[in-house]
């Protein structure tokens, strides 16, 4: 971890993640990965929205923007736009950037912002309390659905490809190395990159549905990889897929790549840097 | 030319025709109200622009996207006001001066980030073209029911500070204020604007084009490193963030912090905020006078801002023929309320007329600093259409006979 | 004293009345005049009537807007039948109108008709000036901007293409006006008076 001490803001410390709650491992992993690739973060700007995983940039050494709820990716876009040779990193969750920030998501996808956009996925709302997302599987429980959620989740991978991602990929915090190698070429990546990062909630997520320790919760999660979901298939304690919700098994990896001009390309912005903020 | 056409009786004899033709105004240039805002949101070195199309403000938006890029700007037209002011929001925290402009519903949908912005102290400037509301309302007529929304529209107590032109030139002239406001004062600012003096043309002086702009906006004077703190107040009680990427790292949240930026929940903390922030817009109140007409000796004084108070003007000429000896207070800035200039302004008048195009939102502002002293009659229209100026003259002298012993 | 002159313009879109109006104010503007335009937009406007409120003036002017002009310029049925009530025709104003494309269903004082489009179609060759042709005949009537400012104005104001053809229109359309003003044989007290 020294490596990683010098990126963090001992003062912002103790963090408010839970114990066993998946962010924190994919917060280390952004670590490693930010160890890397940045000498320093003086060029490196994350904002991020409301919630849980947008709480984690402040503890950043970079600059950080801990903006309202669902606009982190409009700040950013403005950023960017002033800021052409920044790095921006826009952490967003489920709630922030699918249920309040959908549209800003889907236009910032659109334009094609030079810009990395990773977007833990916990199925619910842990900051104000365990209500359903809109990521939420059907039949799980959370507050606001004591029957069970009836509605139907959000793919959001296929979301912002759909709306004009140039880089979309989907993660896990179940494997971590896996992340790291998905945010490294989200990173390289020349224009809007979208990174879904499945992880879990147990104080409420787990909670309310029996679903066990952390541990169990992110052995659950290679249920999304066939092959290690047979292992786990004789456990029922995990998530029976008969009886109760159950995250269906999702694809992992990067699922598009295309190259178009960003935002700032197409306005013919920022080719000498930061002529807006002479 | 077959048909007959005949000339009419003069109906109602035209004044004598002035001396034409002198070229007495040979550098004026005739101007709409939402141009001359974007001339001079320009003129202060604008250029960064982020907008939603709504009447009656589109226009500020169309002549920004014609004009930033020939100037090394950046026009967007966003999803919605709500990025709209996020994205003006993230590029002032490059360092860029930035400004939206909107109408009565999406400057309801900015409310909640009018207040981030002064909780994170990013400057910025927001016009409100208001039209006729609630909701939809009326969509390209007039009226003055933004004024409390532009203070108390955000939850919390914000302090608010907001301009309210009263011409095209002052369009011109109040939007460059404003940004002299935001940048120095490091809050987002609103030009109040109203439907018809954002759409009315008329002959003004428009600024020297070839000038340079403003410098760029100082850093702090705290050095970077592991005890810079972003919200250390200076002298004037204004923290001046620095942009991102300018070596500096510090972390800006809306979120109640302190001198660091690190989020905190101390009451004691959060209340010596709020303080400071109302403390520091305070000196607006000085830096923008009040506009004043025939008020010396004035006894019936009319208060009002934007339109109403051109026609106020009308109304106060009217009155004087009558003999009443009228004058007119025009506020220039609506927030903070400038009480001490009020109050001076409308010392010894023996009646207060407030006119506005709403239900009493800026009289109630009046009656706290007046008292229960001095007589006070608003004269209030909401609904689409301007106060004429007869019918304010009619409602002074009505109010007058009622209030005023012979 | 002060004096004040509101002038009304209203057609149908595409008839060029908000040209029109900018042109007169801006012609009055040079002539060291005082004056604002309004008009209305939006729905209200699109693909229907249009109107514009000219007020001119030798002091700041109050409001701008024109409720109960000294002037009218109707260029279009539509814009008569909605805008020019009964209340209105009855009114003071004087309403200047094209002859060919508004009926005004009355004839006598307070009403001008000429036939702008015609003129404008057949001695111009171009349908589109007529709101030109219409500015000059304001002008002529206003008495209160020279007809070299006017038609300056129309220059400035005009797209390139259309500049020269603008400023013959402006020249052309206050003839007319000075021609059925002769033709009135005096009857005006001054000319200009509306």
């Amino acid at each position: 971890m020294n490596t990683e001490k010098r990126l963090l803001r001992p003062d912002m410390m103790p963090h408010m993640l839970c114990p066993g709650c998946g962010h924190g491992i994919v917060f280390e992993a952004m670590l490693r990965v930010l160890d890397r690739r940045f000498a320093t973060l003086d060029q490196v700007v994350f904002v991020a929205g409301i919630g849980c995983s947008s709480r984690i940039v402040g503890y950043i050494d970079a600059g950080t923007l801990h903006t309202t709820h669902g606009r982190p990716l409009t700040f950013a876009t403005g950023l960017k736009m002033a800021r052409p040779e920044l790095t921006v990193i826009v952490v967003t969750g489920d709630g922030d950037g699918l249920s309040i920030g959908g549209n800003h998501l889907i236009h910032a996808a659109r334009r094609n912002v030079d810009l990395t956009c990773l977007l833990f996925n916990n199925e619910v709302y842990g900051m104000t309390g365990g209500q359903a997302a809109p990521t939420t599987v059907r039949g799980a429980y959370t507050s606001t659905t004591p029957g069970g959620n009836r509605e139907t989740p959000f793919d959001a991978a296929r979301l912002a490809e759909a709306a004009g991602a140039t880089f979309v990929a989907r993660a896990q915090s179940y494997r971590p190395q896996l992340f790291e190698g998905i945010l490294e070429q989200a990173l390289d990546h020349r224009g809007f990159a979208f990174l879904e990062v499945l992880t879990d909630c147990t104080e409420y997520f787990g909670r309310t549905n029996r679903l066990g320790t952390g541990v169990d919760l992110l052995q659950s999660q290679s249920r999304a990889e066939p092959a290690i979901g047979v292992d786990l298939a004789a456990r029922p304690t995990l998530r029976p897929v008969a009886e109760t919700a159950v995250r269906p098994t999702l694809p992992m990896g990067v699922f598009h790549q295309s190259r178009r001009p960003t935002l700032a390309e197409a306005l013919g912005v920022g080719g000498g840097g930061d002529e807006l903020a002479r | 030319m077959s048909r007959a056409r005949r000339l009419p009786e003069p109906t109602r004899p035209l004044p004598p025709a002035a001396p034409a033709g002198n070229g007495a105004h040979p550098t004026l240039t005739l101007v709409q109200g939402n141009e001359a805002c974007a001339r001079g949101a320009l003129a202060a070195g604008c250029r960064f622009f982020a907008g939603y199309p709504i009447s009656p403000s589109s226009e500020i938006a169309e002549l920004m996207a014609r004009e930033l890029p020939g100037c090394g700007g950046v026009f967007l037209q966003m999803e919605d006001e709500m990025a709209s002011l996020g994205a003006v929001l993230g590029a002032s925290l490059g360092g860029a001066r930035a400004m939206t402009a909107t109408s009565g519903p999406g400057f309801s949908l900015m409310q909640e980030h009018l207040g981030y912005a002064s909780l994170a102290e990013i400057p910025c400037v927001v016009v409100d073209v208001m039209r006729g509301g609630p909701s939809t309302g009326l969509p390209t007529l007039p009226a003055q029911g933004d004024v409390m929304q532009a203070q108390w529209g955000s939850h919390g107590d914000r302090a608010a500070v907001v301009l309210a032109p009263g011409g095209v030139a002052e369009m011109l002239e109040l939007t460059r204020v404003a940004f002299e406001l935001a940048e120095r004062l490091r809050t987002p600012v609103v030009v109040l604007a109203d439907e018809v003096i954002a759409h009315m043309r008329e002959g003004m002086r428009l600024p020297d084009a070839s000038q340079a702009p403003p410098p760029p906006r100082p850093g702090p004077a705290q050095p970077p490193g592991p005890a810079f703190a972003p919200y250390r107040p200076n002298a004037a009680g204004v923290a001046e963030l620095p942009a991102f990427g300018r070596g500096y790292r510090f972390h800006v949240t809306g979120l109640m912090h302190d001198e660091r930026g690190r989020p905190t929940s101390d009451p004691v903390v959060a209340a010596a905020l709020l303080d400071r922030l109302e403390r520091k817009v305070a000196p607006a109140v000085d830096l923008v006078p009040a506009d004043t007409y025939r008020l010396a000796d004035a006894r019936v004084v009319l208060v009002a801002y934007g339109i109403t108070a051109r026609i106020a003007r009308a109304a106060v000429d009217a009155l004087r023929d009558q003999g009443v000896p009228a004058g007119l207070w025009r506020p220039r800035l609506l927030w903070p309320v400038p009480e001490q200039a009020m109050a001076q302004a409308l010392a010894g008048a023996e009646l207060v007329v407030v006119a506005e195009m709403n239900r009493g939102q800026w009289a109630r502002e009046v009656d706290r600093v007046l008292g229960p002293g001095v007589p006070s009659a608003p004269c209030l229209k909401a609904g689409g259409s301007v106060i004429t100026a007869e019918e304010l003259t009619q409602h002074v002298l009505g109010a007058r006979a009622r209030t005023v012993a012979p | 004293m002060s004096w004040r002159v509101d002038v009304r313009l209203a057609g149908s879109g595409g008839q060029g009345l908000a040209l029109a109006a900018t042109v007169l104010a801006e012609g009055a503007l040079v002539a060291g005049h005082t004056v604002t335009v309004v008009q209305n937009y939006g729905p209200e406007a699109r693909g229907g009537s249009s109107r514009s409120d000219l007020a001119l003036s030798d002091v700041p002017i109050a409001n701008p807007e024109c409720p109960f002009p000294d002037l009218w310029l109707v260029l279009h049925q539509r814009a008569w039948d909605r805008f020019v009530t009964p209340a209105v025709a009855a009114g003071r104003g004087t309403l200047l109108v094209d002859g060919d494309r508004v009926q005004t269903g009355r004839a006598g004082p307070g009403v001008i008709a000429l036939p702008f489009e015609a003129v404008a179609r057949d001695e111009l060759g171009a349908k589109v000036v007529a709101n030109m042709l219409a500015v000059g005949a304001l002008g002529c009537l206003l008495d209160r901007v020279p007809l070299a400012t006017l038609r300056a104005a129309a220059g400035r104001r005009s797209p390139a293409a259309f500049a020269r053809l603008n400023e013959e229109a402006v020249e052309r359309g206050w003839a007319m006006m000075t021609g059925a003003r002769d033709g009135a044989r005096g009857r005006m007290s001054h000319a200009g008076r509306a």
